[in-house]
């Protein structure tokens, strides 16, 4: 029996924090479009395909967290429960010559790591809901409006794609992934 | 574009706008406000606008009356959202004649006239019928109230001696009210009341007319509530089975005046709207007359025409003025923002122009960046989505576009073509990756043929990484090719060098710094350097961040591209647990599976969508491309339902 269970708990942590911190981000960030959205729905019901366009945006951070979450759940092993770490554990062991105490430590910080990133990365939803709150506004007096808004709602989800791009770039790099 | 100067005899005017109407090349322009040496403004004064056109806004308005009047009796069925995008019925089309002129106008008024001969009777009927069947009801309302007090309601009446009353009153005042008339009428009076409800009782009153006044204001103010019986008799239920037969017949009539009116608008709506697009269009035509300047015998015009109409229209003109007129074209000489421009790309490009245009129309100096656009976004969104089965879908709803409203909207139609197209690069990128429904088809259905061409993306992410990266180099460098030859051409060697040949400078240097040449390499970055640092001052160092932001930004295609295919993975493996829930796991884990798959292609095909324009107008656009030109909108005739 290997003592590998302070990597399991990592893992789980990395994996907790990616899906917690940015469904945190999408929540709040969805909530104020969606505020607005109601707003501009009193005044014209027809608004409602616009109005949920702009409030899907502030999505995507959650869907990059549960993406995250999976891939540390993939990676270490833990969709298997305890056994599939201790087996992903050992292979890892073996591939960079440690022990097997070691790999799990080292898998569960990159876990935590990779969490950490797009999982605060995913809190830039909550300026994507503001600057698509008042892309809501904008669209709703100028359709015309509507492409560039967009543009201007789509930067701060840069943050949230480059967040998603380094946890992939550390599971990689420390072979949890694609070995 | 060209600038195009007309002048022509007044007595030339009608026919020569209707002709350069039909033929819808010329842009007309306000000759006055581009008339500046005082003395054009002497020799010329301001067109003034027809009388006719007051006459034709007077008809339409009597047109929409009609139109309308016959929608709210018979409305037109309308396609729904779904109908109009994917199987719209067919547009109507109607054959008009080919009036115009006093002779349009004339045929109006008559049209008018006859119309409202045969539908202005029923209409009155109708209305008449509608509103007795209003105040029916209501006095049907109030009576039910009272429909079991007994009293005979031809008793109540007004004379000049008695008044009776009858009304509701709340229940708890009723002996109130008795009482406080007794006391104002000296106990010349009598009250009768019978409670109807929990809380209301009905009661009559009979007074005097003298005292009938007081009587009524105490009655108000202890929440008296008068019904009005007037020509009813016998009991309020003999009354209300009196109404209802009223109401029945009123009802049938109402019935038979519509079917007459709704055969009346099918007689007459096709001749009304064809005329009413007529004079639509006889109004545009006259409209347009406000623009010109005249002196007392001649009027001039001017306005933008595509350089290749030019020698047609000025045939026509000369043709139709027979001789007696003066046509020129000049360059455009004023500032570019001026000059509309009519964009003109190739088949399949011209779809995704509706891209370029949410940015912004190119500038008339302007490159059109449509034919670069076009297979950038197709490659960008197929790489975003990396899904064979996703790209299928997609391809599917693009045709269902194209085969439903793009038969008739041409905005649905440019949709269309360009759903089908990423639709077809998805399913390459598809194939290429392996991805089908993400891992279902190798690892739950277990074909191996289906595995990855190139490489898994999953698993070779350094090289994805590494791949999409060098697409945003090419990209890049593109658009600063596109920037570079742009600005040479306008002769803006500065901008060349500080805005685009620097990079290039600076890219092969840190390339040949790689491959150890390492002089030339230092050299050429040096170079590089100094042009921005001289062309753009001392924030120069910001340029170079930035640019490298900009190629750091298509990593974004490796991470959409991950993100498909891993939550298409997550999608399977959830299904598959939900399948082990004994009896209906089957059932679950489909729904799973569907529900799954269909949020994640609609949710990531947003994504591609929106992130594939986004590279283009902030990371590719801003090496060259403006925008901001105006639209090319002709002289021409709008025709939505007559043909001629």
């Amino acid at each position: 029996m290997l003592d590998v269970s302070t990597g399991v708990a990592l893992a789980a942590v990395g994996a907790g924090i990616s899906m917690g911190a940015s469904a945190i981000g999408s929540g709040i960030g969805v909530g104020i479009a969606g505020a607005a959205g109601a707003g501009a729905i009193a005044e014209d019901p027809g608004k409602f395909g616009t109005a949920l366009v702009f409030q899907a945006l502030p999505q995507t951070q959650g869907i990059y967290g549960f993406l995250g979450a999976v891939l540390i759940m993939i990676g270490t092993g833990i969709l298997g429960g305890f056994a599939g770490f201790e087996s992903a554990a050992s292979t890892m062991a073996g591939l960079v010559g440690t022990t097997p105490e070691n790999a799990a430590l080292v898998m569960g910080l990159a876990a935590v790591g990779g969490g950490l990133s797009v999982g605060l990365a995913g809190l830039s939803a909550i300026g994507q809901g503001i600057t698509a709150a008042g892309s809501i506004g904008a669209v709703s007096k100028e359709p015309g409006a509507f492409g560039k808004c967009m543009v201007l709602t789509v930067m701060s989800e840069t943050f949230a794609v480059f967040g998603l791009l380094i946890t992939i770039l550390i599971l990689v790099g420390l072979k949890l992934l694609g070995a | 574009m060209r600038r195009l100067h007309i002048v022509a005899l007044n007595k030339n005017k009608y026919p020569l706008m209707k002709r350069l109407h039909e033929l819808g090349v010329v842009q007309i322009t306000d000759v006055g406000r581009t008339m500046e040496s005082p003395e054009w403004a002497q020799l010329l004064e301001n067109h003034p606008s027809d009388p006719a056109i007051r006459q034709i806004t007077t008809q339409v308005m009597s047109f929409n009356k009609i139109l309308d009047f016959f929608d709210a009796v018979s409305p037109l069925p309308e396609d729904n959202f779904f109908k109009m995008v994917f199987s719209p019925s067919t547009p109507k089309v109607i054959a008009a004649e080919k009036v115009y002129g006093t002779k349009l106008l004339e045929g109006a008024d008559s049209l008018l006239g006859e119309v409202n001969a045969t539908v202005r009777e029923p209409e009155e009927r109708l209305n008449r019928a509608t509103s007795e069947l209003g105040e029916l009801s209501a006095k049907v309302e109030s009576l039910e109230k009272i429909r079991d007090f007994r009293v005979d309601l031809a008793d109540v009446v007004k004379t000049d001696h008695l008044t009776v009353l009858i009304g509701i009153a709340p229940r708890e005042r009723a002996g109130e009210i008795s009482s406080k008339l007794l006391e104002i009428t000296n106990g010349v009076c009598h009250i009768a009341s019978q409670d109807i409800s929990q809380t209301e009782s009905a009661v009559l009153v009979a007074t005097l007319s003298e005292a009938s006044k007081d009587v009524s204001d105490s009655l108000r103010r202890l929440g008296f509530e008068r019904i009005d019986v007037s020509g009813l008799s016998g009991t309020p239920a003999d009354a209300l089975s009196t109404l209802g037969e009223r109401i029945a017949s009123l009802g049938s009539e109402v019935e038979s005046l519509r079917s007459e009116i709704a055969k009346l608008a099918e007689l007459w709506r096709d001749k009304l709207l064809a005329h009413r697009e007529l004079l639509l269009i006889e109004r545009d035509r006259l409209d347009v007359e406000t623009n010109f300047m005249r002196t007392g015998e001649t009027f001039i015009l001017e306005g933008w025409i595509p350089a290749k109409s030019i020698n047609s229209v000025k045939d026509e003109v000369l043709k139709v003025t027979k001789g007696y007129s003066v046509v020129e074209e000049t360059n455009p000489n004023t500032a570019p923002e001026d000059v509309p421009v009519h964009l003109q790309n190739p088949p399949f490009i011209r779809h995704f122009q509706v891209l370029t245009e949410l940015f912004g129309r190119p500038k008339y100096n302007e490159i059109d960046p449509t034919f670069m656009l076009a297979p950038a976004f197709m490659l960008f969104f197929g790489i975003m989505l990396t899904d064979a089965v996703y790209g299928v879908m997609m391809t599917v709803l693009g045709l269902l576009l194209l085969r439903g409203g793009g038969r008739y909207s041409s905005s649905i139609k440019d949709f269309g073509v360009i759903f089908t197209a990423i639709g077809c690069t998805t399913i390459v990128f598809g194939i290429l990756t392996g991805g089908y429904f993400g891992d279902f088809a190798r690892a739950y259905l277990g074909i191996t043929a289906l595995r990855p061409i190139i490489f898994d993306p999953m698993v070779d992410v350094q090289l994805f990484l590494v791949l999409v990266l060098l697409i945003g180099l090419i990209h890049l460098n593109l658009g600063l090719l596109i920037g570079f030859k742009e600005n040479v051409q306008r002769k803006e060697y500065k901008d060349a060098f500080g805005d685009q040949f620097w990079l290039f400078s600076l890219q092969v240097g840190i390339a040949l710094l790689m491959m150890d040449m390492k002089l030339i390499g230092a050299v050429l970055i040096l170079i590089g350097v100094l042009l921005v640092a001289i062309v753009h001052g001392p924030l120069f160092f910001f340029d170079i961040t930035g640019y490298l932001g900009d190629v750091l930004s298509y990593a974004r295609l490796l991470a959409l591209g991950l993100a498909t295919g891993g939550i298409a993975m997550t999608v399977n493996i959830l299904s598959s647990m939900v399948k082990d829930v004994p009896i209906i796991g089957i059932v679950l884990a489909a729904l799973v599976f569907v529900i799954g798959h269909i949020f994640n292609w609609g949710m990531n095909g947003l994504g591609g969508f929106v992130h594939g324009i986004r590279l283009h107008y902030v990371e590719f656009f801003n090496k060259f491309y403006e925008g901001g030109g105006s639209e090319y909108r002709p002289y021409s005739i709008r025709r939505e339902l007559t043909t001629e």
